[in-house]
């Protein structure tokens, strides 16, 4: 049949064509491709190719230091995990150490020298060179050092290092010059045993493995206090793992992470642990559940001829006084003092929290009362003796600056104010730091790698390398029970236009050296000792110092990822001791802190609501928190910034704000604007509230000034803001 | 075993819900490892991209007695009538039947965002943005993963290229099964207290298919058949009792058991 070219067969053949077309791979390729071709575009990142390497090194993070094998491509580590069989954290990471590479690309790094000009709410920068903020530094450390007005300070946000010996002894030499710490640091802590004891009563930590029951009074013990090892060892009897582990008891304001994990939660009024431990004291001393012979042999204090002794002071916390003033119900407390005394060995941990503040020099006196009544400060008990990491000798023979507390030097006091917070640490209220400088003429400068925290209040910001770009120690965790070195190398090279903390404070006091120099003589002082272990990063195991051949062999472990531990030493029996202190007026000093009114009991502060500021170790106020923490705080919220205040309903109600609504915390520091989070576990009547900045995923146009709760804090109150009260209205 | 066949495997998961400390540091392990990109400035809990989320629940009692536990939830490879497989129209979605694992294929997903709306675990989460770090950070993107581009969806894969890396490191050794050890995804290499265990479900010695087998053990949303190969573990009564509940997609929706 002849094929008729007319307009209806035109029509059917199209019409054939695209129906046919529909069961051929055709269009589906072609919907494929196009998929394909809009999704790559130049836009999305290309992942890097070279070749893979394996480095090992150090967490510098916090003082836990876990050893870290990171994976790099072209010499760059794209990805950190633990390594296996390290004593701090065998094969394991904590969320800022797994993504602590990323802290050298932070939206907020600082690369060169700036001046800041804080404007309403966000932060002006101008690039300035270092040359003219050291020449100011040492032109005002001059003048300072010539008897002029005021002290030369240096804030140090990670004591314990070898380049704070350094500090501490350029400051001694300096002669007016004051080294401080943050009220949070635990080496404040152990300075309260000193007080107690009249010397210094030499480093202890905590030998966890000794432990059957852990009495914590708000520390973060099961949250970022310890290792992760010892973290796990704690939660080892959980699950089915078969194995034994401490029974840990959480006295704390806040439903805390350590307080959900704990095996009970004592909630307890805020700013209340002093009278708790004198409670607990109480029911100790009167069922005669302590080591008679010894206290009455040792404690200077314990029965006086006056009315002012130990046993004065706690005879007045009977159990229902106690109960009275913290909230926590008599049969509680003498069945937690019971508890301690026969499931011992027993250690009680004040400590505090990194965010929130520190408990107290009184209520840390009375926390160590209670484990010398439990003996658990002696030679069989749980807190251990251990010796100073060796430091080279130059150290003490020169003298070194005593360790103050920001809280402990007079107001108005300091002229010259250094901030290192190269390396993360506690973080502090401004408010408390501000108040210490001479008005409109102080100068502030800090080391840091990034425009973040304290830094965000300085006159001038001199760049240091961000982690994992420059070397440097790390300290001895509170918790350990032996001294320990290790030596985080650089996995990144370091920008040009920053220095370390050790080349500036250099340059300031023209001491010639290297950061590395320090180190070394340090790991020489190690070697020259002869004592302890070191963990091999390259084998999983650990050898005796004594089987290195040279200070260098030594170094190159440490350098690769090692630690060295010190071996135990046998723990001295205690002293003489006062268990109020030895300071004037010290049995109305304990009394105050016993019978002080918590702030959420002032009657005349209605509507007022108790702030209960919290952190979590290496992601607390100005931490350099990884662009990638997105993912725990505004994608997930599992960890919770700033901009959250969590209420019981109760609470919520009574302020007549709604669960996802906003509210305004005020104060006469100022406003913060808050989202609200209900929560039922929440002890009704306080906000909880992390210090914790949200992190910063992508860099904006212009900075914004940190919202950190702890701005809030009026700078009258005492030296710790572990409470205060705010006025809360609805947004 | 002839080395010309390969056994068959079926990865799967046991994490232990009475240790988990919800610290967090599995899900930045795996956005590490996986190149999910930080959060845009104006990112949420609704819209952000989490192969695995951690969930804080409750019991519901109030203070003082509430009781907290945390729920790790990832993509639960679901093996039987495998729900996001079922609807895509773009055959995005595929279980590999060498390993059991549930992959997503970013090139073929259209984002119409089926799988998501079918997924009984709210597992799978659609990129809203492109994927963008901060500058001088893309030198720091696992060479073995491509980043994912704006408007697909993407999911935990058991960490699929490090499987790749450990077939790739047995070939090298003349060897087509792999070292156990070589293969581990990085949430269960992270968890500071050990509370992820990993494994062949189908090899009776391993940990992973101990646990399973635990008397703690349970599966979400079991009544509906899908034979998921994450297993949990708890041995509390009100954590176990919520695995027949629907979860709840953010923390506004607290879980009460």
């Amino acid at each position: 049949m002849p094929l008729t070219l007319t307009r209806r067969n035109v029509l059917k053949f199209v019409g054939g064509s695209i129906a046919g077309m529909m069961v051929t791979p055709l269009p589906w390729k072609l919907l494929d491709d196009v998929a394909i071709w809009t999704q790559n575009g130049p836009w999305i990142p290309k992942v890097p190719r070279g070749p893979i390497t394996t480095a090992f090194s150090t967490c510098a993070l916090c003082s836990a230091g876990c050893g870290i094998q990171a994976r790099c491509v072209n010499t760059i580590p794209y990805a950190l995990s633990g390594i296996r069989n390290h004593p701090a954290n065998n094969g394991t990471l904590c969320p800022s150490g797994v993504a602590g590479h990323h802290l050298a690309y932070h939206p907020l790094r600082l690369k060169s020298p700036v001046q800041l000009f804080r404007r309403e709410e966000t932060i002006e920068v101008q690039p300035v060179s270092s040359e003219e903020i050291l020449g100011k530094i040492s032109a005002a450390v001059a003048i300072s050092r010539n008897a002029g007005e005021g002290t030369l300070a240096l804030l140090d946000q990670r004591p314990g290092r070898s380049v704070s010996l350094f500090y501490r002894n350029q400051l001694a030499m300096h002669g007016r010059g004051v080294y401080l710490v943050s009220p949070t640091d635990p080496i404040l802590i152990t300075q309260c045993l000193d007080e107690m004891v009249g010397t210094s009563f030499g480093p202890v930590g905590y030998n966890l493995e000794r432990v059957r029951t852990v009495l914590s009074f708000s520390a973060p013990v099961l949250d970022g206090w310890g290792t992760p090892v010892q973290t796990s060892k704690m939660l080892a009897h959980r699950g089915s793992s078969g194995q034994k582990g401490a029974r840990v008891i959480q006295i704390d304001s806040r439903y805390s992470r350590s307080a959900q994990l704990a095996d009970q939660w004592i909630p307890i009024k805020p700013n209340t642990e002093a009278a708790l431990a004198f409670g607990l004291a109480h029911v100790l001393l009167r069922e005669g559940l302590y080591d008679k012979a010894l206290i009455q042999s040792r404690a200077l204090d314990f029965q006086t001829k006056g009315k002012h002794s130990y046993f004065d002071l706690v005879g007045r916390f009977t159990p229902d006084h106690t109960a009275e003033c913290t909230g926590v119900s008599r049969d509680v407390i003498v069945a937690t003092a019971r508890a301690l005394a026969a499931q011992g060995p027993s250690l009680v941990i004040g400590d505090g929290d990194s965010g929130g503040g520190p408990l107290g020099r009184e209520a840390e006196m009375a926390v160590w009362g209670i484990n010398i009544l439990l003996g658990a400060l002696g030679s069989n008990g749980a807190i251990v003796h251990h010796r100073a990491v060796p430091a080279p000798k130059e150290f003490s023979a020169n003298g070194l600056s005593p360790v103050q507390g920001v809280s402990d030097i007079p107001d108005h006091s300091i002229g010259v104010l250094l901030i290192d917070a190269s390396e993360q640490g506690d973080p502090l209220p401004w408010s408390l730091l501000e108040r210490k400088l001479i008005p409109d003429q102080s100068l502030v400068v800090a080391f840091s790698p990034t425009l973040t925290g304290l830094a965000q209040h300085t006159h001038y910001i001199i760049p240091t390398p961000a982690h994992l770009e420059a070397l440097t120690d790390v300290p001895t965790m509170l918790s350990s029970a032996t001294g320990t070195f290790s030596v985080s190398s650089p996995l990144l090279r370091r920008p040009e236009g920053t220095m370390d903390a050790r080349e500036i404070m250099g340059k300031i006091f023209e001491v010639e050296g290297t950061l590395e120099e320090l180190l070394k003589q340090r790991t020489s002082a190690i070697f020259e000792s002869r004592r302890g272990r070191v963990f091999k990063a390259s084998t999983g195991s650990s050898v005796q110092l004594t089987e290195l051949g040279s200070s260098d062999e030594l170094w190159a472990e440490l350098t690769a990822g090692g630690m060295w531990m010190d071996d135990p030493v046998r723990s001295k029996p205690l002293p003489e001791f006062h268990f109020m202190g030895r300071s004037p007026a010290a049995y109305e000093r304990m009394l105050d802190a016993g019978e002080g009114i918590s702030s959420s009991n002032e009657p005349d502060a209605p509507r007022k609501i108790t702030v209960l500021p919290y952190g979590r170790r290496a992601e607390v106020g100005g931490a350099q928190l990884s662009p990638l923490m997105t993912k725990l705080y505004q994608e997930s919220g599992l960890h919770r910034s700033s901009k959250v205040a969590v209420l019981n309903p109760a609470t919520a109600k009574e302020f007549n704000v709604a669960n996802g609504g906003r509210g305004t915390l005020v104060t006469e520091r100022g406003t913060q604007e808050v989202t609200i989070r209900v929560d039922g576990a929440v002890m009704p009547g306080v906000a909880e509230i992390a210090v914790s900045p949200e992190p910063v995923g992508q860099a904006g146009t212009e900075i914004v000034q940190e919202q950190d709760i702890l701005e809030l804090i009026v700078p009258d109150q005492a030296p710790t803001w572990r409470a205060f009260r705010a006025t809360l209205q609805k947004a | 075993m002839d080395q010309t066949t390969v056994k068959k495997s079926r990865y799967g998961m046991a994490i232990d819900l009475d240790r988990c400390t919800g610290c967090g540091a599995c899900l930045i392990a795996c956005a590490v490892e996986n190149n999910v990109s930080p959060g845009q400035p104006k990112v949420n809990e609704r819209n952000g991209t989490t192969w695995m989320r951690v969930f804080e629940v409750q019991d519901g009692r109030p203070f003082p007695d509430a009781q907290t536990a945390f729920i790790p939830m990832m993509c639960q490879q679901c093996e039987v009538e495998t729900p996001c497989v079922s609807v895509c129209p773009q055959n995005a979605v595929e279980v590999d039947p060498e390993t059991g694992i549930v992959g997503q294929i970013p090139q073929r997903c259209l984002g119409c965002r089926y799988c998501m709306t079918a997924c009984p675990y709210h597992a799978r989460y659609y990129n809203w943005w492109d994927p963008k770090w901060p500058d001088g950070m893309e030198k720091a993107l696992n060479p073995d993963v491509a980043p994912r581009m704006r408007g697909v969806v993407e999911k935990c894969n058991f960490c699929h290229g490090r499987l790749h890396e450990a077939r790739a490191r047995a070939a090298a050794q003349g060897s087509r099964q792999i070292n156990p050890s070589d293969y581990i995804p990085a949430c269960v290499e992270a968890c500071p207290v050990q509370a992820i265990a990993f494994g062949d479900l189908n090899d009776e010695s391993t940990d992973v298919a101990l646990l399973a087998r635990s008397e703690r053990a349970f599966r979400f949303l079991a009544r509906l058949g899908t034979e998921t190969k994450v297993y949990y573990l708890s041995g509390r009564d009100w954590v176990r009792r919520l695995a027949d509940r629907e979860l709840a997609r953010s923390k506004k929706e607290t879980l009460h058991g």
